[in-house]
């Protein structure tokens, strides 16, 4: 376990020097002139040579990258263009309301997508099963910009249910994580149907049948328990996307997260900023893989990392 | 001369595989078939399997008459013979073009069962149909701003019998734009899609196959490229290069081959073990053929598959691409730029998102429904789920 776990820290290090340097090369090879942006179009020649001279925009590619990276490694991303912060301040302002939407998300993705997987594989072939399943699939196809804006004009126009867009109280989290949910939700029925199916005829059911156990008690304790399984992986990997910021949820919803952040950045090529999504997404993206694969030993002990 | 034809049965998987071995052992010896091996692929015993078709063809390529009885009748449909000076191999089933293995109607008997499915053929036929004959079923010009295409407050109309999915923001047809709007997702979708799928196989293939160290380098830049934000990464992207139809194909496309990639990689890697590759090999036949021909014909149902799906997954991303406005610029019609354009307007004229949006929704279903049909009924495995 100790080396299982060296070996993939060490791996996702890899993984994130890797992200950073084709962001990198990606960010800084665009047509873009982030000196002539921040210093505006009536800027003289002069100023914008300054500016970039002070940026360290002028060295070359590999040398800006290894300052990038000196600096990275302590903990600093460097100083937005356009608002003259610390790129951490800005992300630590708004990784809190990335979390609690990761939250709400994940959440409604389970509340959705575990009991409408378990009914239809146990009512599998059956009217039931194949509405679920088209509903499943209905989800996954509709787009989360569509669902928000109807969740928006039905529920918090129409009917005022709830806040129209904006951040605060539990109330403005329900309706983006909804439409953050709706998608995943579709995706872990279906996941979690087919791996009811694969365990309901293993040996252990049937056991635990033949020894007398309630129907409720076999399902829940020894086929749930077990179809998880590849749900928890999915989690994982969830809340490493959605950590790493939904641009397209939050920006329906005017929620303050770290994908509106990027979307506000990208619009005015403030590449620090960039930068400083990119690697707190890839990190998150990594620790949530991790988590998953941690997580499996732990609920299935028939796995064992060497 | 080709015996048996008439009892063209079903054989599973495993049956198939058994078959396979047998052959390429049998012919690497050129030793005639024991008949144990024989009476393994009977046409009798072999009808009972659940799997797919085979045609009994004779091997009249390499002289099957020196190799005793029970080659004779036995053997299945040859894709291509492969020969050196004293060994030839068949390499059997499975190579499209000659022999086909699973012949069309069954896939499209599996299909026709599911409903779901057909429903999303139908839907599927519609979208393209649209989209080929967009120019002569279009009421209007994509591009014209009717003068009483908007009220007299400058509003856009509801659906009329005139307009009869409303106008937009500049007084435009919807129907119109959304007709139009159709051709941008799909050749978008085909694009991405094509190219995904290409630098995937490439790639999934290459490691799959060689293994070792170029395996390992694979696993690690797929590691890395499923660690981008890909959503960041795409408008970031496609912001600062401006958007054209062939950019946010080409970002869409860089998003998405990782995940083709390691479907290949992890099929390759399983059908590379096969006997008939290693005796191919063996052979010394060169290996871009062992690709061509023995590799790749492995791969199309699984690549006619994700590339059903695959057009269902862009068609979103473009989607959300033009909602952010990042897609295609603005007077070409797309669906999500309709929706972009509208969502100032959208409490007052929620139809300019409905519409679009549901177009948006039901290409994508419909391309899931037959892609999912299409992966059931090649995989035996998720037959009767």
């Amino acid at each position: 376990m100790g080396g299982y776990l060296i070996r993939r820290l060490a791996q996702s290090v890899v993984i994130l020097l890797g992200v950073t340097v084709i962001t990198f090369a990606l960010l800084y090879a665009l047509p873009a002139d982030p000196a002539r942006m921040i210093a505006g179009r009536s800027a003289t020649a002069d100023t914008v040579a300054r500016i970039r001279s002070e940026l360290g925009l002028d060295q070359s590619l590999p040398v800006q990258y290894a300052r990038y990276l000196g600096r990275l490694l302590r903990g600093n991303l460097g100083r937005s263009y356009a608002q003259k912060i610390e790129v951490t301040d800005l992300l630590r302002s708004r990784l809190a309301a990335t979390f609690w939407l990761m939250l709400g998300g994940i959440a409604f993705e389970l509340l959705i997508g575990l009991p409408a997987g378990m009914l239809s594989a146990l009512r599998r072939r059956s009217a039931v099963d194949s509405s679920v399943m088209l509903g499943a699939f209905l989800g996954v196809s509709a787009p989360q910009f569509v669902v928000g804006l109807f969740l928006l004009y039905w529920l918090a126009y129409r009917w005022g249910l709830f806040p129209l867009g904006g951040y605060g109280t539990p109330a403005h989290v329900i309706l983006p994580a909804f439409a953050l949910g709706i998608a995943g939700g579709g995706w872990y029925a279906r996941v979690m149907r087919s791996a009811m199916l694969d365990v309901i005829n293993q040996d252990y059911v049937r056991t635990a049948r033949a020894k007398g156990l309630s129907e409720p008690r076999v399902i829940l304790r020894h086929a749930v328990r077990n179809a998880l399984l590849p749900v928890v992986s999915m989690v994982g990997l969830d809340i490493g996307t959605f950590m790493g910021g939904v641009v397209v949820v939050e920006s329906v919803f005017s929620w303050p997260g770290i994908g509106q952040l990027a979307w506000q950045a990208i619009q005015i090529v403030d590449i620090p900023v960039i930068m400083g999504v990119v690697v707190v997404s890839a990190l998150a993206i990594v620790t949530g893989n991790l988590l998953a694969d941690l997580a499996y030993p732990w609920l299935d002990p028939k796995i064992r990392y060497g | 001369m080709v015996e048996g034809m008439n009892q063209c049965g079903q054989i599973s998987c495993h049956e198939r595989s058994r078959i396979h071995e047998w052959l390429s052992y049998t012919f690497l010896r050129q030793s005639p078939a024991p008949d144990a091996h024989a009476r393994q692929v009977a046409p009798t015993e072999v009808a009972r399997g659940a799997g797919r078709w085979i045609s009994l063809v004779a091997m009249n390529k390499i002289g099957r008459s020196d190799h005793g009885a029970g080659v004779n009748r036995t053997v299945i449909s040859v894709g291509s013979i492969e020969r050196s000076e004293n060994a030839a191999v068949i390499v059997p089933v499975a190579a499209p073009g000659r022999t086909r293995v699973r012949p069309p109607a069954t896939v499209w008997d599996r299909v026709k069962r599911n409903r779901p499915a057909l429903f999303g053929l139908v839907v599927m036929a519609i979208v393209i149909g649209v989209a080929l004959l967009a120019p002569w079923i279009a009421p209007y010009d994509p591009a014209r701003q009717f003068t009483d295409g908007l009220s007299l407050e400058g509003r856009p109309l509801a659906p009329s019998s005139r307009f009869w999915l409303g106008t937009d923001l500049l007084g435009r047809d919807l129907l119109t734009r959304l007709l139009y709007g159709a051709r941008i997702s799909l050749l978008i979708g085909l694009l991405a899609n094509g190219a995904a799928l290409t630098i995937g196989t490439f790639f999934g293939a290459v490691a799959g196959y060689f293994r070792g160290w170029v395996s390992t380098a694979f696993m690690r830049l797929t590691d890395m490229m499923m660690a981008f934000p890909a959503l960041i990464l795409a408008i970031a992207l496609a912001a600062i290069l401006r958007p054209s139809m062939w950019i946010v194909a080409l970002v869409i496309a860089m998003v998405n081959w990782v995940w083709i990639a390691r479907i290949i990689y992890s099929q390759v890697l399983s059908v590379g073990q096969r006997e008939f590759i290693e005796a191919a090999r063996a052979l010394g036949v060169p290996t871009y053929r062992i690709f061509w021909k023995h590799l790749f014909p492995h791969l199309l149902p699984i690549l006619l598959v994700w590339g059903t799906l695959g057009i269902s997954t862009t068609v979103m991303f473009e989607a959300s691409l033009s909602f952010l406005g990042v897609g295609v610029r603005p007077p070409t019609p797309s669906w999500g730029g309709t929706i972009n354009e509208s969502q100032s307007y959208f409490l007052e004229a929620p139809w300019l998102v409905a519409f679009p949006g549901a177009a948006i929704l039901l290409t994508s279903l419909a391309f899931n429904l037959v892609g999912d049909a299409l992966r059931d009924a090649i995989d035996p495995q998720l037959r009767g789920r």
